[in-house]
């Protein structure tokens, strides 16, 4: 079944309370959707075939390994649980693929594409904003890195992309009007 | 503010984990078969230490994952975390 | 400089050359209680203030005597002021701290009508019949006394400043900092220590109270060394200034307060007022310095008594001169260079009066050579002058001879308490050191590492070498290396006499009520006498008999003088005793820079669904359900609650409604053993589940009391779709993982939450069916095809929807689940389609009407914690053969009692009214009791959880928990609520279509 329609976020594509952050050393845009899937599993009974599925990624390695293959990444959210996040274009083709070479084995494969949005922060003043908003040195985080916590009370995502002092914050799309409105009140005193 | 060492994602501030209270208390297997009294003794009993103190976390803000924790409920210092399935210290010998 | 004030409020001005702080080139205008004076960029409001010769500048608290300025930092207990005017204004501010700038206005506090003519001064004369403990002791007798005279007239009297009146329209930021160490205190030892751990390699950060760091030290012979450690330490180091580290908590969490821009004019400040610091630091070494002490003697109160460093500070720093003719009063050496560098810059010193007899030091020798006359052995025995000291009284300790000398300032100091606060704040313990008569830090462990005057590190070449010391080992205790060379090479200071400890000048007991202790309580000598001799002597009685300690400066420089005079009175051992308990803050913070950006509409997370824009333009009311804001109702043309809740609800019932339902919690459940883990939390059975059908089922926790319920559906063999209630989202997943983490690691499951994933939009109502076709024209709908509690995946508005046949409302009912973002387009889809059905969009308030006529109940509203499933009648969701969290609990002998407080409905005796929610019930026999005012109290029976008026009956429906409910059917009870009884019926809990015939359309 193929949707034929694509809506809006929370924040739609291009939110005009965003535009003013520049001057205050901040950019933060809305990534388009993407494809991504809650997969479950123990990492040596499933590293293979998440590998044939996604274009080689490599889901082995620590809580809060974050690799790219392509242009698909690998977050890991725990020791048996990875956010696998594809172009929006794929996400069906990668669950069924990742659900045949999984099948027989103690795993779970769930489409979460609209259960988190991501935002991207990047600017000069990236760092201290997210020092404002929580007790996690981001600029600490290694290149291969994500972390889970709190900005404002609401859960989030972060790892850093290759541009520098960028960084890819994913959030609950029904938290996302309160974290946009704390990051541009924030931003006033950076 | 604790600084709790998760087994997974390091040590991060004590707001991101909810506490689960003492540790290694197993669930009775063949509840049916307990006296009212066991039962009460499982559900509602728990120890209040002065000293060192086995206890549950799970790091609910990052990973979700449950372990646990030896904290000393006075001076609030963690020595150690610890998966699961994991024994707690054996008390030290008095002098 | 224009106005006049009463002669004896005044001296001459006294600035007598340039300080440290000050810019000679930039006079500031401000204004205090009204008048105009002129101070100088850089200028504290005290500094200001004793530069234009201000000596009385506040009231104190019991006997209103007139109070200057005691001290030049934060220990300040006098000289209290409320800055600022309206919604800006802050109460307490310390002059002392109080940076000024160009049109200030600063008031005097604790004075009525003003402080020269203050009529509640009279307490002083009434002094002796306001003891320790009056408060405790006059106010038993009378309540009517109390709360019209006695209570009244104390607001008036206490409490200082008064709270600005509406919201703080400041701003406030907060911020998080890590480092390797953090070093609290940016005096030389300070400086030394942060040098040392940046020289290691470490993340340092260092923060000092006063705006520059080493403040007051440009005359040290050490001058060099601080100037490149500045210049080192503000390169390789975050310093923060005007910054106060007020808390130290676990594990090296600190949290500091940053006065941005308070030393701006209002219309300067840009942005942020305060910022809160919390800062996480893996080692930290504590340079927070001492604070001297009082003297304890009669009058020891006047304005113009100084704590004698204070005096030195306003020369060094400001270039004020606190007298022209000065008596110090002492039993250590640090006051002889004070008195030294006073005289230097034109003050004529008339004696130094010491409390040590035979000194041989250099300091004393040095005095001596410059011609002061020092008197050894001596002791003031009083003040004159009341609002400004006119001279001293002197006396021989040994009990010889008298001497009256004139002065216009006393210096005073009584030694050095090393400031422990943050030390003791981490459960640092502290012992008395005989050799500098004070607490310090026990340095056992040397965590966390103390430096400088902290710890009796005094003098600048001590305070250097100890703070390198301190940083040095802070880093290396991180496994960096240990830095090198750069110990400052500084001449030796000489060798002083040993400060004496010295906790009153005995006096005859009626002059012990003029010798202060705690200035900003009143407590004095005689008040410790007195509690001790009523038998308070732990330290901690002492201080809530005799409120030392308490206020706004946590007796910063009356503490230790109490507990001095505790141990002289009690006959103990000083260093047996141990201070009062030291908690954060040190200094007050204002509730603003704790809240941060916490406030208004960034309180708390607003979480909103994909179709609350809808809701919005549909002028929907809106309701929290937790986080989230519901659609409560969609008020038409100026309806009430009621008028839309009616048409709602009848649409419902007669054509079909539409409802956001996003906020329902949803957890997928896959793997092996899922069924097997669903027969485990929930209390009735699932293996037998088919594919594509779905069940309600109902969680316990261990205790068998309800915790969640909702619909759960099989996707697949091995995957389930489970829902939870709205709030309980997230506390189900907790549960769920829990156990499988915790107790049944072996059961092959996971969990995975898609709650933001699925919209959820429900079409109930007769005509749904219909509404649904024109979205999914090819689907088989029919009650066969798509049965009640099924599920299929159906293409809904050209959208891969899973929709499920259940129902909240006892309606034909079908939820559609659509990603978040195709939830829009799916419900316009849906209102443009169900228009020719007369879809109505309802609100969470019809929601729970609809649902109570069909007697559903609500966890959380209908329940309390409580309840069983057994107490809501549900035994029919309760497997008796399988295991279940919670099944045990139900055969405790509690909760198996047949009496217990149970589910059922009412219906009141007059059709039209409905009763509040939460009344209590009460039976009949008792009815009458209810109406005596001051009978005994009348049983409860239980109360009423969910009540509304039902629009398709016509009449009111309540849902209540009473005792014994089920066997009482048909018993009339009364609920009581606002004074009325409420007559009302027992009967079954459902309301509407009792057979369910409605549901299949």
């Amino acid at each position: 079944m193929d949707r034929v329609v694509q809506g809006q976020g929370p924040l739609g594509d291009d939110p005009p309370m965003f535009a003013d952050l520049a001057a205050h050393g901040l950019t933060v845009s809305v990534v388009p959707p993407l494809g991504q899937i809650n997969l479950r599993g123990l990492d040596h009974e499933i590293a293979q075939a998440v590998a044939a599925a996604c274009n080689g990624l490599d889901v082995t390695g620590p809580t809060n390994r974050c690799v790219a293959a392509g242009a698909s990444w690998s977050l890991c959210l725990g020791p048996d649980e990875w956010l696998l996040v594809v172009p929006k274009h794929d996400t069906n083709d990668t669950a069924r693929d990742l659900a045949a070479g999984l099948a027989g084995k103690h795993a779970s494969i769930v489409d979460v594409s609209s259960n988190r949005i991501a935002l991207d922060v990047g600017g000069p003043k990236a760092v201290s904003l997210f020092s404002s908003l929580t007790s996690l040195d981001i600029s600490d985080l290694g290149p291969d890195r994500c972390v889970q916590t709190m900005l404002a009370k609401a859960q989030v995502i972060i790892h850093p992309l290759a541009a520098p002092t960028t960084y890819r914050v994913f959030l609950r799309p029904s938290y996302a009007r309160h974290l946009a409105d704390v990051i541009v009140d924030a931003t006033r005193f950076l | 503010m604790l600084l709790i060492d998760c087994p997974h994602c390091g040590p991060r501030d004590e707001t991101e984990f909810h506490a689960g209270g003492e540790a290694h208390i197993a669930r009775p297997e063949k509840a049916a078969e307990l006296t009212d009294a066991q039962w009460a003794d499982y559900l509602f009993m728990r120890s209040n230490t002065k000293g060192w103190f086995a206890e549950r976390w799970v790091h609910a803000a990052g990973c979700r994952r449950w372990f646990n924790v030896e904290r000393h409920t006075v001076t609030h210092e963690i020595r150690r975390t610890y998966p699961m399935a994991g024994a707690p210290t054996e008390p030290e010998e008095g002098p | 400089m224009t106005a006049t004030r009463p002669a004896n409020l005044r001296a001459p001005p006294v600035r007598a050359r340039g300080g440290d702080w000050v810019d000679d080139t930039r006079p500031i205008a401000v204004s205090f209680d009204g008048r105009a004076y002129t101070g100088l960029a850089g200028d504290t409001l005290a500094s200001a203030l004793l530069a234009n010769g201000v000596r009385v500048v506040g009231r104190s608290l019991k006997y209103h005597r007139p109070r200057g300025i005691l001290s030049a930092g934060f220990e300040e207990p006098n000289a209290l002021v409320q800055l600022g005017k309206g919604a800006h204004s802050e109460p307490n501010a310390l002059a002392t701290r109080v940076e000024i700038y160009d049109g200030m206005t600063a008031t005097s506090v604790n004075r009525w009508p003003s402080l020269s003519h203050d009529v509640f001064a009279a307490f002083g004369l009434l002094a002796r019949f306001m003891p320790a403990g009056f408060y405790y002791k006059t106010f038993l007798g009378s309540r009517v006394l109390w709360d019209r005279l006695y209570e009244p007239f104390l607001r008036r009297m206490a409490g200082f400043g008064r709270a600005p009146v509406g919201a703080d329209p400041e701003n406030y930021d907060q911020r998080h900092l890590q480092c390797d160490v953090l070093v609290v205190g940016g005096g030389v030892a300070g400086l030394a220590s942060a040098r040392a751990a940046c020289a290691s390699g470490a993340r340092v950060v260092l923060i000092e109270d006063n705006p520059e760091l080493a403040a007051g030290l440009a005359a040290s012979p050490a001058k060099e060394w601080i100037d490149v450690a500045i210049g080192v330490v503000k390169q390789d180091a975050t310093v923060l200034t005007r910054t106060t580290v007020f808390g130290a908590y676990d594990a090296g969490y600190f949290a500091a307060l940053q006065r941005a821009s308070d030393h701006l004019p209002q219309e300067a400040r840009a942005g942020v007022r305060q910022r809160l610091w919390l800062i996480r630091a893996k080692q930290v070494v504590l340079a927070t310095g001492a604070i001297e002490r009082p003297l304890v003697f009669p009058n020891n109160d006047r304005p113009g008594v100084y704590l004698a460093g204070a005096a030195r500070a306003y020369l060094d720093r400001f270039g004020v001169l606190v007298g022209r003719n000065v008596v110090a009063f002492t039993n250590n050496d640090e006051t002889y260079a004070t008195v030294i560098a006073l005289k230097k810059a034109g003050a004529a010193i008339a004696a130094i009066v010491d409390v040590r007899a035979n000194l041989t030091g250099g300091a004393v020798a040095l005095a001596k050579h410059e011609g002061i006359r020092v008197l050894e052995g001596y002791v003031v025995v009083d003040v004159r002058g009341r609002s400004a000291v006119r001279g001293v009284t002197i006396a021989a300790l040994d009990g010889g001879r008298r001497e009256k000398i004139a002065c216009d300032a006393l210096l005073m100091s009584g030694g050095w308490s090393p400031a422990v606060h943050l030390f003791s704040q981490q459960g640092g313990k502290l012992i008395y050191d005989p050799g500098m008569a004070a607490f310090v830090p026990d340095r056992r462990p040397a965590d966390p590492w103390c430096a400088g005057a902290l710890c009796g590190e005094t003098g600048v070449d001590a305070a250097i070498t100890g703070g390198w010391r301190a940083g040095s080992s802070a880093a290396t205790a991180l496994g960096k290396p240990a830095p090198r060379g750069l110990t400052a090479e500084l001449p030796d200071e000489p060798k002083g006499d040993a400060p004496l400890a010295f906790w009153r000048v005995p006096v005859a007991p009626s002059a012990e009520r003029k010798c202060f202790i705690d200035f900003q309580n009143d407590s004095t000598l005689a008040d410790v006498s007195l509690a001790v001799r009523e038998g308070f002597t732990h330290p901690e009685h002492v201080k809530r008999y005799t409120l030392t300690g308490f206020g706004t400066d946590q007796g910063k420089t009356g503490n230790i003088n109490a507990l001095g005079n505790i141990a002289e009175r009690t006959g103990g051992d000083l260093a047996r005793l141990a201070p009062t308990t030291f908690r954060p803050p040190f200094l007050p913070v204002t509730f603003g820079a704790l809240a941060g950006r916490e406030k208004g509409a960034l309180l708390d997370p607003v979480r909103v669904t994909a179709l609350h824009d809808w809701h919005v333009a549909a002028g929907a009311a809106f309701e929290n359900v937790g986080q989230w804001k519901r659609p409560w109702y969609y008020p038409k043309d100026g309806e009430t609650l009621d008028q839309a809740v009616t048409r709602e609800c009848l649409a419902v019932r007669n054509n079909v409604g539409i409802l956001d339902a996003s906020t329902l919690g949803k957890i997928e459940i896959v793997g092996a053993d899922a069924a097997a883990f669903l027969n485990r939390v929930y209390t009735n059975a699932w293996s037998k589940l088919g594919v594509g059908r779905s069940r309600y089922g109902l969680m316990c926790r261990e205790d068998g009391m309800l915790f969640d319920d909702g619909t759960t559906t099989r996707l697949a063999p091995d995957r389930f779709l489970m829902t939870t209630t709205t709030g309980n989202a997230a506390a189900v997943l907790d549960w769920l993982e829990e156990w499988l983490q915790t107790e049944w690691p072996d059961l092959k499951v996971y969990c995975t939450s898609v709650t933001d994933h699925w919209s959820t939009i429900a079409l109930a109502g007769p005509r749904a069916r219909e509404v649904l076709q024109c979205l999914a024209p090819g689907t088989a709908l029919d009650a066969e095809n798509f049965p009640f509690m099924s599920y299929q995946e159906v293409v809904v508005a050209g959208v891969a929807a899973r929709v499920f046949r259940i129902s909240f409302t006892g309606e034909l009912s079908f939820e559609i689940n659509v990603p978040w973002h195709d939830a829009r387009h799916v419900w316009e889809a849906a209102i443009t389609a169900g228009a020719a059905f007369g879809i109505t969009p309802y609100g969470t308030e019809a929601m729970h009407v609809l649902r109570a006529e069909k007697g559903y109940p609500i966890i959380g509203q209908d329940t309390d914690g409580t309840v069983t499933p057994l107490d809501l009648g549900m035994a029919w969701a309760v497997s008796t053969k399988k295991d279940f969290l919670g099944k045990r609990s139900l055969a405790r002998p509690d909760t198996a009692r047949p009496d217990r407080k149970q589910f059922v409905g009412l219906l009141t005796s007059d059709p039209s009214r409905v009763i509040p929610e939460g009344a209590q019930i009460v039976s009949e026999s008792n009815i009458a009791d209810v109406r005596l005012p001051q009978s005994s109290p009348v049983p409860m029976e239980g109360h009423v959880t969910s009540s509304y008026f039902s629009a398709v009956l016509g009449r009111s429906i309540a849902l209540a928990l009473v005792r014994d409910g089920f066997r009482r059917t048909g018993e009339t009870v009364y609920a009581v609520a606002d004074g009325h009884a409420i007559a009302a019926r027992i009967g079954p809990t459902v309301f509407y279509d009792p057979d369910g015939t409605r549901r299949d359309g």
